[in-house]
């Protein structure tokens, strides 16, 4: 018994993030994550007014009106009027606090809220079993690697170009779905440099596991530079997006653009693939399987 | 009904067993969310077998769920006003409304994808105005009554447990009826939790936030109301105790996450990771299934006229307390790490040593299943020991304890008039417990039929046929069902139904109330002994 009470300070430990194992939510790299770890705690700090007289009364209970103690016995005790307005009402007074909470948080922490003035875009197209990312105004393009200025409020822009996904680097927000036709909102800031791992949360078949985001943030200098250093890369036009889109892991890019090691960054050649991306499942005609990325019919030629 | 419903719910379940077999099972997790599962983006037959297990499954559980509406409200004895009836009654008929209300959905956005897929449509296919939302949507109206609908049960056999177990009046009846019917109706307005983050407005995801977190509160004033019950009680720590002693604790846990999870800004981040999977294992392990293993060790002595063996019972309910807390307690760390869930595999140093912890734990897990089954096999052994044809084996307070074990087939020789909640222990106090009736009477009994067992059939071949495209045989399978039906209703009364005539009944009557004459109450200090045939010696006076 004495294993599942120390379950939670253990878990409050955790939250600390000290040792090396803290990674994600426990290890922020930014104030979006930070306020969900802080609001986490509270709301577990505040449940334990509930929690904690079942945690130490039932033992309590269990031990002291054991049959053989022979201790006071009530078998027709069944209704106390104090008792009863405590059960209620302590849980009914923790909801409305809880409430007011949740209502607060969720506002603040709405992931279409825009963090401050002129916000990086990013757009973000996920593909089966990897993420494609586009700076339209920088006319660069990465393959799973998501690198953002240090301090500058960052705006990324979802859709997926197959099944629904889900996009989460949790070092610096929470998750939202990104589904294909349809356009979501995830704002964040990075407030210190920094690596953290990111993925798609969503099942999406066999190579799913692969399908991670190595996010690295970076001083506003040294990511204009990175950015910079696109000029001479390999180019991301509505051709290779095509064969790029073909279900594969990230292994399978480095292959296709040439790209032995290090991030796969592109420039950008299409400037407005993303609205291509998105408005062509809007067409009012039929989108064949052949012309949908990421199902097993699916032919790169039907796309261009 | 009753067959038809079981019939109907096994052709699900063998759909299920024969996909492991022939072709593959759903590929797309137990919520077949699509696109993924649409016919662009899984040809193959895995889908098809989860839908239409899932729709022929559902109908059993509707009908199952009218069934038990109707014989509630329909068919109580005299006397037990619906105040008066066992918790574990009243939270079986709130489950049963509930099912009724909450089939409909998941069958239509089965059918709708299975229309996708077979004939074309475009509900939620990427293309032509389809969209997944609406799928999700559906299928969460379906989804989050259905875990109220698992656990009500469950909280009602955690009520007969308590007070029979501490030989005390049931604690908070009134609010404990209250509490179940609010959950069953709140339930049904949550549903919108499970998808926070598809991208909807903060407004929407506060309203449902909160409306989740009410449900906390009956939750809560249900466990309080146990702790009452034991509370200056004379507590026996038999297998079901122990049972509930993890349920307490780890449920609490359980309840503890989910108040976690319901607040959006958290959600974002453990939304679909395995801290998720460890919340609902949370609820469903220590709430559901410790549920139904503490109910079968209690009324396995009056369904089938032996008690289970305590010290292998024991050793198995602390297995799987253990068990559990080795596998899931470290998936909360794993899932805060930021660990899918359904992930196959991982390159994470971080998760190591969580998860070979969670492995150890399902090890445990495996070992007090074995238990499970070395319970039974050693209690079978002795049954002769442990045998209560008296029929009241835990000093009980309800009705059922006051017949035979096990049940003659009519239950009840004549019916019981009710006139407390705690009836059995009202009769055994006033020394009325087991009066002869005056006269006994014929009783109607149905027949056995093989009505369920060929719908069962038929409608397994009928899923499996639609499952390969093969329309004929589809066609044919399907046509037995109503024409089975109608069969059945031209046959003669005396077909369906049959007597056992009024001397029958009563020569079994007396033989049992000559026993019990003869026999000697047992103490509860011996109830884990051969001495306890099912006659009881009540408890000690109120101090
Ligand atoms: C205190 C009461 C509870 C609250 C506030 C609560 C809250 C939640 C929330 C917010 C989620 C969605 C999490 C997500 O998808 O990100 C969830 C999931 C779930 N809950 Fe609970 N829950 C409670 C009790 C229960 C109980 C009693 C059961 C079952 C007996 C249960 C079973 C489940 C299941 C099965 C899921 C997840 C299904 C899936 O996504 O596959 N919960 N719960
Ligand atoms: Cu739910």
């Amino acid at each position: 018994m004495i294993r599942w009470k120390s379950g939670l300070p253990f878990l409050c430990v955790c939250m600390a993030g000290s040792a090396s194992w803290a990674r994600g939510i426990l290890s922020p790299l930014g104030p979006v994550a930070e306020a969900q770890r802080a609001h986490l705690i509270t709301v577990t700090a505040v449940t334990m007014v509930a929690v904690l007289p079942v945690l130490i009364g039932v033992p309590l209970i269990l031990w002291r009106y054991r049959r053989v103690k022979k201790g006071v016995y009530r078998p027709d005790f069944e209704y106390s009027r104090g008792l009863e307005l405590a059960m209620w009402g302590v849980p009914f007074v923790l909801f409305v606090l809880l409430s007011i909470l949740l209502w607060r948080s969720t506002i603040a922490l709405d992931p279409y809220r825009p963090l401050g003035p002129d916000p990086l875009e990013v757009q973000v197209v996920g593909l089966d079993w990897k993420w494609v990312f586009l700076y339209p105004e920088q006319g660069v393009a990465t393959v799973g690697t998501l690198v953002l200025p240090e301090d500058r409020p960052v705006t990324l822009k979802l859709t997926t170009d197959t099944v629904m996904q889900s996009f989460m680097v949790p070092a610096l927000s929470g998750q939202i779905y990104a589904m294909p036709g349809m356009v979501t909102t995830q704002n964040l800031i990075a407030d210190r440099t920094g690596v953290a791992e990111g993925r798609n949360m969503q099942f999406n078949g066999p190579d799913f596991a692969q399908q991670t985001v190595r996010t690295e943030v970076l001083t506003e200098g040294d990511w204009t530079d990175w950015m910079e250093a696109a000029a001479s890369a390999p180019v991301l036009d509505v051709t290779s997006y095509a064969e790029l889109a073909r279900a594969g892991t990230i292994e399978d890019a480095r292959l296709q653009f040439g790209i032995a090691e290090g991030p796969i960054r592109l420039r950008l050649g299409a400037p407005d693939l993303f609205s291509t991306i998105v408005d062509r499942y809007h067409r009012g005609q039929p989108v064949p399987a052949s012309a949908q990325p990421g199902a097993p019919g699916y032919q790169p030629e039907a796309l261009r | 009904m009753n067959q038809v419903s079981l019939g109907l719910t096994t052709a699900g379940a063998a759909l299920m067993m024969i996909s492991l077999v022939i072709g593959e099972f759903a590929t797309g997790g137990w919520t077949n969310y699509p696109p993924y599962t649409g016919a662009v983006f899984s040809p193959g037959v895995g889908p098809d077998y989860w839908i239409w297990s899932v729709v022929i499954a559902g109908i059993g559980s509707l009908m199952s769920g009218i069934n038990f509406c109707v014989t509630i409200y329909k068919c109580r004895a005299p006397g037990m006003t619906l105040m008066r009836m066992p918790l574990f009654v009243w939270t079986t008929l709130c489950s049963a409304i509930m099912l009724v209300y909450a089939m409909p959905p998941i069958t239509v956005s089965s059918l709708m994808l299975a229309l996708d897929r077979v004939l074309g449509f475009h509900f939620f296919t990427n293309d032509l105005g389809g969209n997944m939302m609406n799928y999700a949507n559906i299928f969460w109206m379906f989804g989050h009554p259905e875990v109220y609908i698992l656990v009500l049960p469950a909280y009602g056999i955690w009520s007969e447990i308590a007070s029979t177990f501490s030989s005390k009046r049931l604690y908070g009846y009134s609010s404990l009826v209250l509490a179940t019917m609010a959950i069953a109706v709140i339930a049904f307005t949550v549903w919108l939790h499970h998808f926070f983050t598809m991208g909807q407005s903060a407004s929407v995801n506060i309203a449902f936030g909160i409306a989740t977190m009410v449900i906390a509160v009956p939750t809560g004033v249900k466990v309080y109301d146990w702790m009452a019950t034991l509370w200056r009680g004379r507590i026996r720590m038999t297998v079901p105790m122990v049972y509930m002693t993890g349920f307490f604790i780890l449920f609490t846990v359980g309840g503890l996450t989910g108040v976690i999870l319901a607040n959006p800004s958290v959600d974002y981040q453990v939304h679909n990771s395995v801290f998720l999977v460890a919340h609902f294992h949370n609820v469903l392990i220590p709430g559901v299934l410790y549920g139904v293993l503490a109910g079968i060790h209690y009324w396995f002595p009056k369904v089938f006229g032996f008690r289970l063996d305590e010290r292998t019972g024991r050793l198995t309910a602390w297995l799987w307390v253990i068990g559990f807390s080795l596998t899931f307690l470290p998936l909360y760390v794993l899932g805060l790490q930021g660990m899918p869930r359904r992930l196959p595999s991982f390159t994470e140093a971080a998760y190591g040593p969580w998860v070979t912890i969670a492995g150890f734990g399902a090890l445990v897990i495996l070992l007090a299943l074995t238990m499970l089954f070395v319970t039974l096999w050693v209690s079978i052994r002795q049954r002769g020991q442990l045998s209560v044809p008296l029929g009241d084996p835990w000093d009980g307070r309800t009705l059922e304890w006051s017949i035979p074990s096990p049940a003659p087939a009519w239950n009840f020789a004549t019916i019981p008039v009710v006139r407390d909640r705690d009836d059995f222990v009202a009769r055994k106090g006033a020394g009325q417990a087991y009066e002869a009736p005056a006269r006994y009477e014929d009783i109607e009994m149905p027949r056995p039929t093989y009505l369920g067992l060929t719908l069962c059939l038929a409608m397994t071949v009928m899923g499996f046929a639609i499952v390969w495209h093969i329309w004929w045989l589809a066609l044919v399978s399907f046509v037995i069902v109503p024409a089975s039906l109608i069969y059945r209703a031209f046959l003669p009364e005396s077909e369906v139904e049959a007597v056992v005539p009024a001397a029958v009944v009563a020569a079994e009557d007396r033989a049992w109330r000559k026993a019990i004459a003869e026999a000697r109450g047992v103490t509860r200090d011996e109830e884990d002994s051969p001495a306890n045939c099912g006659l009881a010696a009540p408890e000690g006076e109120p101090a």
